[in-house]
């Protein structure tokens, strides 16, 4: 190894440190998610009732765009770890990493077009004079039908997470720097996001891949940030890469 | 340095060349950008008279439908420049410069999806036989909706080319190649962005009024187009951080 890679491995950001941001940013990410699903979107959508749902939304509706700004945050923050994550496992394969990087961004970008449908009703149920050739009913409707539009498009994006999740347990298996367990976790959640696949099979598992998926990602979380990742085994692997 | 990685600096493009293409490529955009939120839509979309609105567009399909076609290449040259960036600023941080090109990743297709609202508003606003099953001001009032679609879209799309901004910004203040005061202006283009957006999402009703801090976003924009095209990038400094950063 020449002088200038030495100095250079040096400056730059240790892997321990890489892993905490890492652990950090999807802890947001989760957080952010929880937020804006949990406690926005799924206590103001009444699904099969579009009068309630509009009602709830025209009484909440800065909650309602508390919401949406949240949803951008989270993807925003999917796209810091999608990059971390690259970088963290590209010791295990080069290209593997990139095809998992690459999932991720279709995720996200499916995820944030969906989010443009989340936002819509607002603008629909706004009252506008324009909208007085429609009926309050129709109005609602078309709102509850663009709410319906977000909500497939986010379980479209699953899927894709899913893969992501999948070849990153993968990767994680693979590694000599975390351990194996976590890896397997992320699997069984990627394989539960595949239900997806068929969305009405994901609708039905939905409550139990949601746990174990958080299950995953908390255990994950939490090594980030306590142990991050081990140092020198990610350098080996790094350098037998 | 083995003799192969030699052979691989000299044959290399020089990051000259990249500065410039990255500079036209920039102008290109920008200039696009500028035509068609200004000059075309500005023009053809009547606030609050969705009638006059659906009217000019049905008038006016071809240049319409040029805008959109051209929102398409700048879209096309974003991809290339996203690119070019990223070659110019990854001796300053890797990772970073790969973070800028995951959030670009991400916005162009949002903004190009968006672009189906165009159309949308577009068929919307002729008189083809199936759409006689709706009013005339039902219509027009769909054509209202996909325009607003298409607003959300782009602000969307902005958060990411925000976040991007602040990242190329920090990158340009570390890179001792180009000078700070760029990184300043593009890391502020960012926050304007932002600002922006955020203002559109969560205070609509100031979202008109707000849009005018975009004059920031042009200007640390069309400075560091310039800069890139003029003056291009301190080749000597470029490479001495090049050949750090990859040994």
């Amino acid at each position: 190894m020449s002088a200038p890679v030495m100095t250079e491995r040096i400056t730059e950001t240790s892997p321990r440190l890489k892993a905490r941001i890492t652990g950090v940013f999807y802890l947001l990410t989760i957080l952010t998610g929880i937020f804006a699903q949990g406690f926005v979107s799924e206590r103001l959508v009444v699904s099969g009732d579009a009068a309630a749902t509009a009602a709830n939304l025209l009484a909440h509706k800065g909650l309602f765009q508390l919401g949406f700004a949240v949803f951008m945050i989270e993807m925003a923050c999917n796209i810091v770890i999608t990059a971390l994550f690259y970088d963290l496992l590209k010791p295990v394969s080069r290209s593997v990493s990139l095809v998992a990087a690459f999932l991720g961004l279709a995720g996200c970008v499916i995820k944030t077009l969906s989010r443009l449908f989340f936002i819509a009703p607002l603008f629909i149920l706004g009252g506008a004079h324009y909208l007085s050739v429609f009926s309050a009913e129709q109005l609602q409707a078309l709102a509850l039908l663009f709410l319906k539009v977000n909500d497939r498009g986010a379980a479209i994006a699953l899927v894709f997470f899913g893969f992501y999740a999948l070849l990153t347990g993968y990767l994680i298996i693979r590694s000599t720097f975390l351990p194996r367990i976590l890896g397997v976790v992320s699997v069984l959640g990627g394989l539960g996001w595949l239900s997806f696949l068929y969305p009405p099979l994901g609708y039905r598992l939905f409550p139990f891949v949601v746990a174990l998926a958080l299950l995953g990602a908390g255990a994950l979380i939490v090594w980030l940030l306590v142990f991050g990742v081990n140092v020198q085994r990610w350098k080996e692997q790094a350098s037998a890469a | 340095m083995s003799a192969d990685g030699m052979r691989v600096r000299i044959t290399e493009t020089s990051p000259q060349v990249y500065a410039r293409a990255g500079g036209v490529l920039y102008l290109i955009v920008i200039v696009i950008g500028f035509c068609s939120e200004f000059f075309v839509r500005d023009k053809l979309v009547v606030s609050g008279d969705v009638t006059a609105t659906a009217a000019n567009i049905t008038a006016s399909e071809s240049l319409w439908r040029i805008t959109i076609a051209g929102e398409l290449i700048l879209l096309v040259c974003s991809v290339a420049l996203t690119l070019i960036l990223y070659v110019l600023l990854r001796p300053v941080n890797k990772n970073l410069a790969l973070l800028a090109v995951f959030f670009n990743i991400v916005e162009f297709p949002i903004e190009a999806v968006s672009k189906l609202c165009l159309f949308a508003a577009l068929f919307l606003s002729g008189n083809a036989d199936y759409l006689k099953a709706f009013e005339p001001h039902q219509l027009h009032a769909l054509v209202k909706i996909s325009l607003k679609l298409h607003d959300y879209g782009f602000g969307m799309d902005l958060v990411f080319f925000g976040f991007a901004c602040l990242v190329y910004g920090y990158l340009l203040f570390k890179s001792g190649y180009f000078p700070r005061t760029l990184g300043v202006l593009m890391a502020i283009a960012g926050l304007s962005y932002l600002t922006n957006s955020f203002t559109l999402i969560l205070a609509p009703a100031y979202a008109g009024r707000i849009f005018l801090i975009l004059v920031f976003a042009l200007i640390g924009e069309l400075s560091l187009c310039l800069w890139l095209m003029v003056k291009g990038v301190n080749v000597s400094k470029w490479n001495e951080k090049a050949r750090l950063a990859s040994g």
